[in-house]
């Protein structure tokens, strides 16, 4: 067991370029585990196909190529794994190997306990692997206790790799956690990421709640990035993200997708940026954000930037937030359905669009059983 | 596009508005640079204020003096008060008249074709030079609805003194921002109208502000209130000479909508590149009422300006169409901020951007609907051009939602002129110079077709474009 520096809590998620300060959307104060915090190595005793490999290693030590990946929360979340000295192996895939089944790691965290957990992915050129993390309580729920937990993830793309990541987070109330990831594609790499987080419902407490960052730095020409993020967010829950997509390299791509509901009394707050940096010509990307807002309690922000320092490039944003529309209510009354069956099923539906690009069938259907559960 | 020659478009021509006049000699009173009490004393002993406002004014500069820079867009470091002369004027009074006007100011309005717009298609006109007014006019038929179309000093002291106290810097108060609280210290000129229930001014009112001074500051501060039912279009020009030391215009807007009623605020900004445009600008709309902004910002080195708007009373509505063009050594972060308050209200915010030759231009927004906001409405798009890969664009909107029955639609766009597009009208028989600025004429023509024609001329010849190569 390690502390964290005793600080009540950290600036994270930093918008690229800063706005009005009234709005409260130019960073996040993420609050510190309190006490002692147990590192966890979901890495530790896996099996592992055939072409893949684990290295250990210490956060702090971490070799130059993989630290310099900036991440989306910012530098002062790697400080609190740094100083809780947890480890961050690595998981490596060999040149031109394509691995045959998806990597899962099923990470618990434990009731009443600060925990910390660290993966990064090196994928080398021409590899290929799909690796799955499955967020959960362990037995006795994160109900029972306020626990906090924490996940940096990092991903490293050589030319012409291809990684799909499918982080599924489903703790329950009142956890409060956070889920920080960092992306770098070499030539022609394509990293797919998708995010399902379910029932936030946690941050009763002022400033608690799930903090996701995701910063995709797309260096090499011809690159790509897919984000498809879904989410439901209840209670007083609070969800604060921050995605950026880093186009550096000439003809990249990038294509973020955002669904999401908000219920009871919960907020959320989206950060997602466009970055086009000189050089980047060729380049496009576009995000699209959805958000379906359930209760007259719920309190939603999106901060949609497009930020363009290159001439020749394609950036677009569209974004929907409102409830449902009567049209769609009209159309599943008329097929048998009362309104709140209708509520459910579109919910439930737009999250398990998500619950999709699960590559492993039984978790995929655990998954789906889960959000038919929980989510009603 | 590599090996292709990349399109230029030239900079705004501003050879109209660049011409100077010299206030070297004794006719014109210039107070000293910097931003001190005594300065804010000798500005309030200047204008004759009230009490009140000599109390307001101090209190003011202790809030400037108190209140950071805001921590987020364009830098202003250049920008020292100390070298800013923030009162300078004719020695003349305020004529009513084009005729007893100073010679030397009058032919600066001339040329800018004030007096020929007063003639052809304005109710009113009010010319203010450096920091004071010394044309103001409003026609006879206009008058006798009981318009009311005056220097805000004026107004101050006269009948509608109590009127001015209630409502001056209350939209806005000096706590604002550091440079509402600057206005608050130092303002000096701008308008007062006043449009009487149910009266529908046909033509436009306009003001037109030119600071001509070198090192000075311009400090306006416009004052409208339409009340029930009534209807006015209201002008509002800026131009300066570019001097090589910095400007400064931080003036102040304060519309008010009541129940029904509709002003519209059109803006044809062309400072000179050595200006900072720190202007603020905000409208309180009740029931039924509604606002639009027309804004088109081509001059000055750095712009903050965001047109903001308080939608208070059910069913009340905001359009907001503007245009920035950035060109080389300009800054300019603009846009447009909207609370909605009352149920069923809306807005519509449609922003365009060019940027060229190192230019910046920034396109920055906030929409935030209020929990009484019920089944409120809002659609935002904005569209940036970039013609050079110098010049950068950034597009940063915020939309903060507390109901769950509003509906908001947002659409952003950032690119270049279409290879297709040129492709399409080559195939016509256009040659490509001219059909890449038919293009960027295009992407303009949203705003040029919400101004008067002799306005939509005006903006159209401020984006003179001279398209080569390709």
């Amino acid at each position: 067991m390690s502390a964290v520096e005793q600080m009540k809590s950290v600036p994270v998620n930093r918008l690229p370029m800063p706005t009005y300060r009234f709005l409260k959307v130019n960073e996040a104060e993420l609050p510190l585990p309190e006490g002692a915090v147990t590192c966890k190595d979901p890495l530790a005793g896996i099996d592992l196909p055939e072409g893949l490999r684990v290295t250990a290693g210490t956060f702090a030590g971490m070799e130059e190529a993989l630290r310099e990946i900036p991440t989306g929360m910012g530098e002062e979340a790697d400080r609190i794994f740094a100083q809780a000295g947890c480890p961050a192996s690595v998981l490596s895939v060999q040149a031109g190997v394509q691995a045959a089944e998806p990597v899962i790691l099923p990470v618990t965290a434990t009731v009443g306990v600060s925990s910390l957990a660290a993966v990064t992915v090196r994928a080398e050129e021409d590899a290929a692997l799909e690796i799955v993390i499955d967020l959960t309580c362990d037995a006795a729920g994160c109900a029972a206790a306020r626990s906090f937990f924490g996940m940096s993830l990092r991903i490293l793309a050589g030319d012409r790799a291809r990684v799909k990541l499918v982080v599924i987070r489903r703790f329950g109330a009142p956890m409060s956690d956070l889920i920080d990831l960092g992306i770098r594609c070499g030539e022609d790499a394509a990293v797919e990421y998708s995010a399902l987080s379910l029932g936030v419902r946690g941050g009763s407490k002022a400033g608690a709640g799930s903090f996701q960052g995701v910063l995709a730095t797309l260096a090499g020409d011809r690159s790509s990035f897919i984000d498809h993020t879904g989410y439901y967010a209840g209670g007083h829950g609070l969800l604060d993200m921050n995605i950026i997509a880093d186009h550096r390299g000439r003809d990249t791509r990038s294509d973020m997708i955002f669904r999401g509901v908000l219920d009871d009394h919960a907020k959320k707050i989206w950060r997602g940026t466009l970055d086009f940096k000189s050089g980047a010509a060729g380049s496009a990307g576009n995000e699209q954000e959805d958000t379906l807002m359930l209760s007259p309690g719920v309190h939603n922000s999106s901060v949609p930037l497009i930020l363009c320092g290159e001439e020749d490039v394609d950036g677009r944003h569209g974004a929907t937030i409102g409830q449902l529309s009567d049209e769609i209510l009209f159309y599943m009354s008329s097929r048998g359905y009362t309104a709140e069956e209708a509520r459910r099923l579109i919910v439930q539906a737009r999250l398990k669009s998500v619950a999709r690009e699960i590559p492993d069938a039984k978790l995929r259907w655990e998954v789906e059983q889960w959000i038919e559960r929980e989510i009603a | 596009m590599s090996g292709q020659e990349k399109q230029t478009v030239a900079d705004v021509d501003r050879t109209l508005y660049d011409f100077k006049d010299d206030e070297s000699g004794s006719s014109f009173y210039r107070i000293e640079e910097g931003l001190t009490r005594d300065i804010v004393l000798q500005v309030s002993e200047e204008k004759h204020d009230p009490d009140w406002m000599r109390d307001f004014r101090l209190k003011c500069l202790e809030i400037y003096q108190n209140t950071p820079m805001v921590p987020w867009g364009p830098s202003i470091e250049a920008l020292d008060m100390d070298r800013i002369a923030t009162y300078v004027r004719h020695k003349s009074d305020m004529k009513t008249s084009w005729e007893d006007v100073p010679e030397e100011i009058k032919n600066t309005f001339e040329r800018l074709g004030i007096p020929k717009a007063e003639r052809e298609s304005l109710a009113g006109v009010g010319a203010q030079y450096d920091s004071e007014l010394v044309y103001h006019n409003v026609r006879e038929e206009v008058a006798q609805t009981g318009v009311v179309y005056t220097d805000l000093e004026s107004a101050l002291r006269g009948e509608y003194a109590e009127m001015i106290r209630a409502h001056f810097m209350h939209l806005v108060p000096p706590t604002d921002h550091k440079f509402a609280a600057l206005h608050g210290a130092v303002w000096s000129g701008g308008s007062f109208v006043y449009v009487p229930k149910g009266v529908h001014v046909d033509i436009p009112l306009q003001s037109y502000f030119r600071l001509n001074a070198k090192g000075a500051g311009q400090f306006e501060h416009t004052l409208i209130i339409v009340d029930e039912g009534a209807d006015l279009h209201f002008i509002e020009g800026c131009s300066a000479p570019k001097y090589n030391v910095a400007n400064l215009h931080a003036g102040c807007v304060e519309l008010y909508v009541k129940k029904g009623a509709k002003l519209r605020y059109s803006t044809i900004e062309n400072w000179s590149k050595n200006m900072y445009n720190l202007n603020t600008k905000r409208a309180l709309v009740e029931e039924d009422g509604i606002m639009e902004w027309v804004s088109g910002s081509f001059g000055s080195a750095v712009s903050y300006l965001y047109p903001s708007t308080i939608l208070k009373g059910a069913r009340s509505r905001m359009d907001y169409t503007g245009i920035t063009f950035s060109g080389e050594g300009q800054d300019l972060d603009t846009g447009a901020k909207v609370v909605m308050q009352g149920e069923d209200t809306s807005c519509v915010i449609s922003s365009k951007s060019i940027t060229k030759s190192g230019g910046i231009g920034t396109y920055r927004s906030s929409v935030m609907i209020g929990r009484t906001a019920h089944r409120a409405r809002a659609s935002i798009s904005c569209d940036s051009l970039m013609l050079d890969s110098i010049s950068r664009t950034d597009t940063i909107p915020a939309m903060e939602v507390l109901t769950d029955d509003a509906d908001i639609g947002h659409e952003a766009r950032v690119g270049r002129i279409s290879d297709e597009a040129v492709f399409y009208l080559m195939s016509r028989g256009v040659p490509e110079a001219d059909a890449r600025a038919m293009i960027v004429a295009g992407f303009a023509d949203s705003v040029s077709k919400e101004l008067p024609l002799e306005y939509a001329v005006e903006m159209n010849n401020l984006i003179k474009l001279e398209m080569s190569g390709g």
